[in-house]
């Protein structure tokens, strides 16, 4: 009985457009926040000095700290 | 039922009567701890009301694992907030940023990544697919009997391990703060979260997690308040003073020897971004939300708790580099730079006391633990729903149990899990634990979430794939963590590590995502056929949360 309802549905074009709509934008925000992350990550493995800058001189403000602030 | 109240409150009261005589043994510490005493006893005083409340509501099974779906989402937000912020973020991570720095806050931006992740791709299809626990999701269209008693066999792993580390440090704790006696500080904890679960189930459980998590967040960002006014709100005066009186100097603002190596830098990242989604705990708390709106929402609310926090637990441990690090107050014998009185994970307290005096001390020792009984109790809530729920009602009855007899196993569970944190927490007394919660993450990241994950979004995933999958992360992750210096050699006494590494989640995780592919793909047999088409109308109902249990209240 359901398993009508969930073809009716799967058809729907409503549906459809819903679920690709709302896939691509959680998907583009995931991939954002993982590339914002092992690319923090990788800094921090591979150029940890880059981090520890000012973000201008004579701040007391590092780069690394100031990044990551808007969590 | 209410006679049951009466002895296990009875019970709880005698535990805190016994604590009089042990008092007296520590001396001097005695005249502080009566304020976090009194107010701990005003915080379980509020608490068993609650759960009294609780009980009278408590009736059916879904009452009893999900609230019965009535929690709106900025109560579950605060709810997994206080789920999620254990006594050992409040202080360990106080610690770790008064001596390493800024390596502190990449471990809480590791810590904290995983919410994102949860929000953007889990948290809808969880509530739409799930009932009470994930094992629901992940046998939707698998055998039910072998994938949910490996769902749940991994639950198991991860909710034990984490359960000693939170006992054992609730005993150390709360024989510094309070003065008890370490074994009646483990017996009162056991207790009364033996009493909140199997009375108050979800509810109670919930309740005392909203109010834990809102003392906690009072107590931090007061603490971090009056702390930060000495420097007059200013990161620079801050961080100026900090960087030079700290032993790092100027190298405490920059990634240090804590995440020296590349390989366990990104194996703790992936270990906790990925663990935090597959903590049967912080899963189950999707289901009490009544549609997948509130769910998005409770993660929404659940992140900004959590990261407000980890900034004011960093601020806090940088001040605390001046107004405790230069105190004499604090270290014993009054050497500054000696060893700080309690040890490094009282950095916190010790602020509170030198900006709040002993009111202060009192109410954040207070909230530590309160914090450690909810997060047991929501672990003991996991773990007991895996077995009544998966184990009992599901693979043994098949689906024929009462939601009486549900109810019941799950009561018994839930003490029977009781009684196992206080044998292990006194069995673990003079262990070195550093390693559990990172297991209980790795496990959690290698066994529940690549399953989980494939059974959300991957057609092709099949019972053998899942199977496979599954208990090859949790075992792989199991064995990385022993073979791993932290137990190999820290606490087995061996000369050398066997694995190179301590985070198992970069090794592990692959294995079960590269077996449950394999073993899934070379699946022809009939039932994976008909596995994979049941994929269309489970991703409807994914989609849509047509068909999903609605809230009953």
């Amino acid at each position: 009985m359901s398993s009508v309802m969930y073809e009716r549905m799967r058809v729907n074009p409503k549906f459809q457009k819903l679920v690709s709509e709302r896939g691509r934008f959680a998907w583009t925000l995931s991939a954002i926040v993982l590339i914002l992350f092992y690319g923090f990550f990788m800094l921090v493995a591979f150029n940890p000095g880059l981090l520890a800058k000012k973000i201008a001189e004579g701040s007391m403000w590092p780069i690394g700290y100031t990044i990551e602030l808007p969590d | 039922m209410h006679r049951l109240i009466t002895a296990l409150t009875l019970l709880a009261a005698s535990g805190m009567a016994l604590a009089g005589p042990a008092m007296d043994a520590s001396g001097a510490k005695q005249a502080t701890n009566w304020h976090a005493i009194i107010m701990f006893l005003i915080f379980v005083a509020m608490t068993m009301g609650i759960t009294y409340w609780a009980a009278g509501r408590t009736k059916s099974t879904a009452d009893f694992y999900t609230a019965g779906g009535g929690i709106t989402g900025f109560q579950n937000g605060l709810a997994i907030a206080g789920d999620y912020m254990s006594a050992a973020t409040l202080l360990g991570l106080t610690a770790m940023a008064y001596t390493s720095g800024y390596d502190a806050y990449i471990y809480m931006l590791a810590f904290f990544a995983g919410w994102p992740i949860i929000l953007f791709l889990m948290a809808e299809r969880l509530r739409n697919l799930g009932r009470f626990t994930f094992a629901d999701i992940t046998s939707y269209r698998l055998d039910q009997g072998k994938v949910r008693t490996m769902a749940a066999i991994s639950s198991l792993v991860v909710v034990v391990f984490y359960l000693i580390a939170q006992m054992v440090g609730a005993g150390q704790l709360i024989k510094l703060l309070f003065g008890l006696d370490y074994n009646i500080a483990i017996f009162v904890v056991g207790i009364l979260m033996m009493v909140y679960v199997t009375l108050g189930g979800m509810v109670a459980t919930t309740w005392v997690q909203i109010i834990k998590a809102c003392m906690l967040l009072f107590g931090g960002t007061l603490t971090l308040l009056l702390a930060y006014w000495q420097f007059g709100f200013s990161l620079t005066t801050l961080l100026e003073k900090v960087e030079a009186v700290h032993k790092l100097g100027p190298k405490l603002m920059a990634p240090g020897s804590l995440l020296a190596d590349p390989i366990t830098a990104i194996s703790l990242g992936l270990g906790l971004m990925f663990g935090t989604a597959g903590l049967p705990h912080i899963l189950m708390r999707f289901f009490t939300v009544g549609n997948a709106k509130e769910a998005r929402k409770s993660v929404l609310y659940a992140s900004g708790f959590v990261g407000f926090f980890f900034n004011v637990i960093f601020l806090m441990g940088l001040c605390a580099v001046i107004i405790v690090g230069q105190n004499p107050e604090f270290f014993e014998g009054g050497v500054v730079g000696g060893k700080i009185i309690g040890g490094g994970n009282m950095v916190a307290m010790h602020l509170a006391k030198a900006v709040g005096g002993n009111m202060l001390l009192g109410f954040l020792a207070a909230v530590a633990f309160a914090t450690i009984l909810a997060v047991v109790s929501g672990l003991a809530l996991a773990g007991a729903s895996a077995i009544s729920h998966d184990i009992y009602a599901r693979v043994i009855r098949k689906g024929q149990a009462t939601e009486k007899e549900e109810i019941r196993v799950s009561r018994f569970a839930t003490i029977g899990l009781g009684m196992l944190a206080i044998v292990l927490g006194i069995l673990f007394e003079k262990m070195n634990i550093a390693f559990m919660v990172g297991l209980a993450f790795g496990v959690a990241a290698a066994a529940n979430f690549p399953v989980l994950i494939l059974s959300m979004y991957w057609k092709g995933l099949t019972t053998r794939g899942a199977l496979w999958g599954g208990y090859g992360g949790v075992i792989s992750a199991v064995l990385f963590v022993l073979f791993s210096k932290s137990v190999w050699v820290d606490v087995l006494g061996n000369k050398a590590a066997l694995f190179p590494y301590t985070q198992p989640a970069l090794f592990a995780m692959p294995i079960a995502f590269i077996f449950a592919y394999i073993f899934s793909k070379s699946d022809t047999g009939p039932r994976s056929k008909l596995e994979k088409e049941a994929f269309e109308d489970q991703y409807v109902r994914a989609q849509t949360g047509f068909g999903a249990s609605g809230a009953s209240h």
